[in-house]
């Protein structure tokens, strides 16, 4: 009925921000951190997670100095034609490489519990097509989903971390920064925790589409922190359940957690699956918003008008894609790669276009 | 017509309003009458004449001298004593008063024998033959009168209908039990007997081009969002049709998402509904011919709140309607559920149901989604034909039915008892929903997620559940989003979604129609959960004492 | 664009409703749930590689279900079934050849293994299939046997149900009895992995038509190296601070010869590094409540019994943890977690101590102090 643009509320701002971050890389968060850090993994995920969030904070002052536009149209205004048209390529590119990780993890996640040998043609193909279904929808739409399902998996996930706490023991966090655990040469190989902070982002693009931009500064903030709350909450439970050695043999964290708290509840039995299928719907919402993010991008880049037409054109790309992450080492390194383009991004680029935009505006105030 | 002899002298008016005719005639507005009697009583008899129950009496009257008249109306769609009493008698009794101040010997006297003659309450003067045809099958009469262009087409409208009678298909414990009926008038006067406030507008207009059905919009000027009726109006006004004979016909002309499983406009038949639904700011749309009435616009959860969860005290009201979203999730996924656990993740069942699931199935010859499948059509069909046997015996057909088919199959060995007792819960808890339409459509996806679920397990199952609520995230009826309260969140809207609260704490209108005017009653509080804390019993201990 | 999306799903559809059943969706009557498994050494040994007997324990659904679908009341419900192997999985694929059910592991909650098992083999090694396959629960009981483990499946129990669901319930902490250590796979493996734990296994034995369980079997780097008591286990599991109640007899102080039984629940364990000149040292200090359970004779007035009656408790219980500690120190095992504790509150020190060579002549002290919760229920001698 209303075609008007800016419809999401500050508080689906917020939870966009949350579904779009948290995605495949939670549940295998604590043990990389664990391994990098020690028994207190958790300081360095809270460490990191604060970065982050200044990082966002820039990301969203910056949007909020060009209300009207996406980062695609005002990178242009900030850097020049070429340069800007190369910059929303990578910002682009940035949020398309998240699908075939999200996917692949996801592919890893039901064949290993729910469908043993299902063929990958139909798991990632029918992920794939749900995905395109939802993500050529307007954001709107997609936003009510991404609500319902975020909080489906943040309940279920809270719900589980709660229980786990019985077999809580204080004294599997310390000792307190000791030194020999503290490993961090093996950043490079674990530097996978940072994609799982890489969200914000978002906010470049779908500021437009925001009831009341002033208030999306502090939306974004928020959801930020909550992103980061939740991860070292679930960090330390996972932490102090299992102690620093076991963590850092694990490879599903999460699920081990849930798997230790197993109760005959009427007639379901088994957390762990029950918590997998509450973090499929995360891994999809992370999916669906890179989904839509990047054939957004892309269709303002080319002036497609309707983006579902670049979203059905990416799918037989991503599926390949995904298919050809063949294991856990492979989509490793893909997540190292995507975890420098976000480190990039967050700290080089996006700081700097707002010291453009700044540079930009006193000049404008002095002109006049 | 044709005669132009007939034609008499005219003044200037007159000549300005036959040049007036004559260019709407030639736009297609209808031929108007002429100033002869004979004329237009010709003309009426060639285009309805010839039916039986068309009556055309003739009649003289005095004036001063004596003037000849034609009542035409139809037997059958008129009251006979309104005719005689009010109008025949009326105007062959008339006497003459010297004294009065109109001309009594001037040939165009429609006007005044409209304002002085005749004695029914409702009359009015037209001219144009179309609308005197529709008024005529309407059940109004006409009186035409010699030497009148214009003829009075008094409300004699009377026919057989039914009373007013409890709703067969939305009983319930508490509450009024009238429902709809009919005929539009009655049923607008039973909104109007509830609502008596003076912004409450009844907009009549006819839809169909054969059956000119009157549907008439019902709402609250000062509460119900104005571009909502707008809108209302406007999809109304579009449609071309032959005829209406249903609501349903009107709520598929202008539903958002005719493709759609889901409906997204509510029909009821009982008073109170409607009535509590205009309150809220909703617009009603009641149909000539039928007892069902349209709301709109609805959200998803509305279609399972039941009349009388605000009539029962509010913590059973909560428990029931908290039974009733858990009967919903049942009556889909049930069937799904149980087949996706037994086939693919037995683990998630408890040692023991499993085993007991795993020993009742031996030399069962069907896979489980075969016998899910062959259950419930076997239901449907149980149900479908208890619908169309009259009376007692539906019922009877129903139970034996379904007694007698669950119990031989099971003891001949061919469902297991647990597959009996999980499609049995299914069906019951379909039954549960209050609105029909929405029952209908989890009996029609209950069946592919079935299918769903024997293929792919719980992994399926959730992408066609994401699948689904994404489809359903996309709905908006008439601009309100489908999935309100729930998503986009209104907190204040939380109060009847999956409780009821007290009746004292409702003090605001559902947020998600945006309405004019929020506030419901005049309460300090701001919002439900401050209002909840202060219950009435303890705002008048605070205050002085009434009575007493 | 519309006719080729609903074109698309059509056609995914057709290819879906063909392929019904497929991807290990079994019917569920179509699985052989197996609910314990168990370890053994085969009677004789294959030449070359050393082999372990494996034996599964599957019910019979039609048996167990009740109604009038169940057999005769006479056979037994359930089935052990055995095969010898050199790796687990190899002895599921052979078990597997045997029956026309696929073997469903996800409801397997029992492991047993025997001690000859052990001794030879490492845990490690017998336990790397459970680890790794998803459809295991954490909360797998594992248990050692003093005997033959595929004999104690074997047995019927007194109340009718499988065995499995009956040693089970024996080694849950519902079954109440503190001479128990409560295990599960998922302890075990947090405490194996950890550097400063030893882990410990629960023990059953075999009675005459009933198993029995209490004790624990040590282990080091997956190897057996002894049995605890059942009173030595009770004292480690107040040590670990994972006591419930249990009772305990006493000499009465006033009369000597008589036995009171006094209850104790209620205990609190804690540790502390001290510093004593040059040398740490551990203080222990377990502290509770007890109440008078039964008296065999009549005795003096309650109110002279206190003080008398606490030393007396405190005596014992400090009398049971102190053969515990030094049955520990012996094997050179620390079950407590010492050297967790010293890893988290004293880095320094337990990066400069070889913690395995350490612990066998690492000062412990003990303090214990008992209370009496005078709970009376009748006065009077």
């Amino acid at each position: 009925m209303n075609k008007e643009l800016r419809t999401l509320s500050s508080r689906q701002v917020t939870l966009i921000l949350l579904g779009f971050t948290i995605g495949a890389g939670v549940l295998t968060l604590p043990s990389a951190a664990a391994r990098v850090f020690g028994a207190s993994g958790w300081v360095w995920v809270l460490a990191v997670g604060l970065l982050f969030t200044g990082a966002a904070f820039v990301a969203v002052k910056l949007a909020q100095e060009f209300p009207k536009e996406t980062i695609v149209e005002y990178s242009q205004k900030l850097l020049g034609k070429p340069v800007g048209i190369l910059f929303s390529l990578v910002l682009a590119l940035f949020f398309f490489s998240f699908i075939p990780i999200e996917t692949r993890v996801m592919q890893e996640l039901v064949n290993i519990s729910i469908l043993p040998s299902a063929p990958t043609w139909f798991v990632n193909g029918l992920f794939i097509l749900t995905m395109a279904y939802g993500a050529s929808r307007e954001i709107d739409q997609l936003a009510l989903v991404n609500e319902i399902l975020i909080e489906i998996a943040l309940f279920v996930g809270l719900f589980v971390s709660i229980l786990a706490l019985q077999h809580f023991k204080p004294i599997h966090l310390l000792p307190f920064l000791a030194k020999d655990q503290i490993q961090l040469e093996r950043l490079g190989e674990e530097i996978g925790t940072a994609f799982s902070y890489a969200g914000f982002p978002a906010i470049n693009m779908i500021l437009p589409y925001i009831r009341s931009p002033q208030k999306a500064s502090t939306a974004t903030v928020v959801g930020t922190l909550l992103v980061v709350v939740v991860y070292t909450f679930f960090t330390i439970s996972v932490l102090g359940v299992f102690g620093y050695y076991e963590t850092i043999h694990l490879s599903w964290p999460g699920l081990e957690l849930a798997k230790s708290v197993n109760f005959e509840a009427v007639i379901l039995e088994r957390l762990d699956l029950i918590l997998l299928i509450s973090w499929i719907s995360a891994i999809f919402t992370t999916g669906v918003l890179a989904y839509f993010l990047a054939a957004l991008t892309l269709s303002k880049l080319f002036g497609v008008s309707k983006h579902a037409v670049v979203v059905w054109a990416m799918a037989p790309l991503i599926y390949y894609l995904s298919a050809s992450l063949k294991n856990y080492f492979t989509w490793n390194r893909w997540g190292l790669y995507i975890s420098v383009l976000t480190l990039v991004i967050s700290f080089v680029f996006l700081p700097f276009l707002y010291i453009l935009a700044l540079i930009k505006q006193r000049r404008q105030q002095r002109g006049r | 017509m044709k005669n132009k002899k007939f034609r008499q002298p005219s003044l200037p008016a007159e000549i300005k309003k036959n040049k007036e005719r004559q260019k709407k005639e030639q736009q297609g507005e209808g031929p108007f009458l002429r100033a002869e009697l004979e004329s237009n009583v010709n003309y009426l008899q060639a285009i309805i004449g010839k039916s039986n129950d068309v009556i055309f009496r003739e009649f003289t009257f005095n004036l001063v001298k004596p003037i000849k008249g034609v009542l035409v109306f139809i037997d059958g769609l008129t009251d006979r004593e309104t005719i005689n009493e009010y109008i025949l008698e009326a105007l062959t009794t008339y006497q003459v008063d010297p004294e009065a101040e109109w001309p009594h010997d001037r040939p165009n006297l429609a006007q005044q024998i409209k304002d002085y003659v005749l004695n029914i309450n409702e009359v009015s003067l037209e001219s144009s033959f179309p609308t005197i045809i529709t008024a005529i099958l309407s059940g109004e009469t006409a009186v035409f009168i010699e030497g009148n262009d214009q003829v009075l087409l008094c409300n004699t409208r009377g026919w057989e209908h039914r009373g007013i009678e409890e709703p067969q298909t939305e009983a319930a414990i508490r509450g009024p039990k009238v429902g709809f009926n009919e005929l539009l008038r009655s049923n607008t006067a039973q909104i109007r007997r509830v609502i008596r406030d003076p912004g409450l507008r009844v907009k009549t207009i006819k839809i169909g081009v054969r059956s000119q059905t009157d549907v008439a919009i019902v709402y609250l000027e000062s509460v119900a969002k104005p571009e909502l009726v707008a809108e209302v109006e406007s999809r109304l006004q579009r449609i071309k049709v032959d005829g209406i004979l249903e609501s349903a016909y009107l709520q598929e002309f202008i539903e958002d998402h005719p493709y759609s499983l889901f409906p997204t406009l509510q029909t009821t038949e009982r008073v109170d509904r409607v009535v509590a639904a205009i309150l809220e700011g909703k617009v009603a749309v009641v149909v000539d011919n039928t007892p069902f009435v349209l709301l709109m616009p609805v959200t998803f959860w509305e279609l399972y709140y039941a009349a009388e969860d605000y009539y029962h005290r509010w913590p059973l009201a909560s428990l029931l309607r908290f039974l009733r979203l858990i009967s919903f999730f049942f009556s889909l996924y049930l069937p799904a559920l149980y087949v996706a656990f037994a086939v693919h993740s037995p683990e998630l069942i408890p040692f023991n149901l499993a085993v007991k699931i795993a020993g009742t199935r031996e030399g069962i010859p069907f896979p489980v989604y075969v016998e899910g499948l062959l259950m419930e059509l076997a239901i449907e069909i149980l149900r479908e034909a208890s619908v169309r046997l009259p009376g007692p015996f539906g019922q009877t057909i129903g139970i034996v039915g379904g007694f007698i088919l669950g119990d031989a199959a099971v003891r001949a060995g061919l469902i297991s008892p647990i597959m009996t007792i999980v499609v049995a819960l299914t069906a019951i808890s379909s039954f549960t929903a209050p609105s029909f339409a929405v029952a209908i459509t989890m009996r029609i996806l209950r069946f592919p997620l079935m299918l769903v679920a024997q293929v792919s397990g719980l992994y399926g199952l959730s992408m066609v559940t994401i699948i689904l609520l994404i489809n359903m995230a996309g709905i908006r009826s008439f601009g309100v989003p489908f999935l309100s309260p729930l998503v986009p969140l209104k907190l204040s809207d939380l109060k009847d979604f999956f409780m009821v609260a007290p009746r004292w704490a409702m003090i605001n209108r559902p947020l998600a129609y945006e309405t004019l005017d929020v506030k419901r009653e005049g309460s300090k509080a701001n919002n439900w959960w401050e209002a909840l804390f202060s219950p009435p019993t303890k705002r008048n201990k605070g205050g002085e004492k009434e009575d007493e | 664009m519309r006719v080729k999306k609903l074109f698309f799903l059509f056609l995914s559809i057709i290819m879906l409703i063909t392929q019904t059943s497929c991807w290990q969706g079994r019917e569920i009557d179509a699985r052989a749930f197996v609910t314990a498994i168990a370890f053994d050494l085969p009677q004789e040994q294959a030449e070359g590689v050393q082999q372990f007997l494996l034996s599964i324990q599957v019910p019979v659904p039609l048996k167990m279900a009740g109604g009038e679908r169940g057999g005769s009341p006479e056979e037994k419900p359930f089935l052990v079934f055995g095969t010898t192997a050199d790796t687990v999985i190899a002895g599921i694929l052979q078990l597997q050849r045997q029956l026309d059910r696929q073997l469903f592991l996800g409801h397997a909650r029992l492991i047993l293994i025997s001690e000859e098992v052990v001794k030879v083999f490492g845990l490690d090694e017998l336990l790397d299939y459970f680890k790794r396959d998803f459809r295991i629960q954490r909360m797998t009981r594992i248990a050692i046997v003093e005997g033959k483990a595929k004999e104690v499946l074997n047995i019927q129990p007194p109340i009718g149900q499988t065995p499995s669901t009956y040693i089970l319930n024996l080694i849950s902490p519902q079954s109440g009895s503190s001479f128990n250590y409560i295990s599960d796979l998922g302890k075990l493996l947090v405490t194996q992995s950890d550097e400063g734990i030893e882990p410990v296994l629960p023990r059953i034995s075999k009675g005459k038509e009933t198993a029995l369980t209490g004790g624990a079997a040590v282990l080091k780097n997956g190897k057996f190296l002894g049995w605890l008591s059942d009173f030595e286990t009770r004292g480690l599991n107040i040590l670990l601070n994972e006591f419930i109640e249990s009772d305990y007899q006493v000499e009465c102080p006033l009369h000597s010869g008589e036995i009171i039984s006094v209850g104790v629940n209620n205990l609190r364990t804690n540790y502390r590094l001290a510093q004593e000149g040059n040398t740490w040292a551990l203080m222990i200090k377990v502290g509770g409540k007890f109440e008078t359970r039964e008296f065999s004779e009549k005795h003096g007035p309650m109110a002279k019994l206190t003080e008398g009656l606490e030393r007396n408790v405190t005596e014992k219980i400090r009398e049971e943890l102190e053969n515990v500690i030094i049955k520990a120190q012996g094997l050179g095992a620390d079950i407590f977690g010492i050297g967790r504790y010293l890893q988290a509150y004293n880095p320094k020190l337990w990066k400069q101590l070889n913690w395995e060579q350490e612990f066998p002549y690492f000062p412990i002290k003990l303090e214990v102090r008992m209370e009496w919760a005078l709970t009376v229920r009748r006065l009077g001698g």
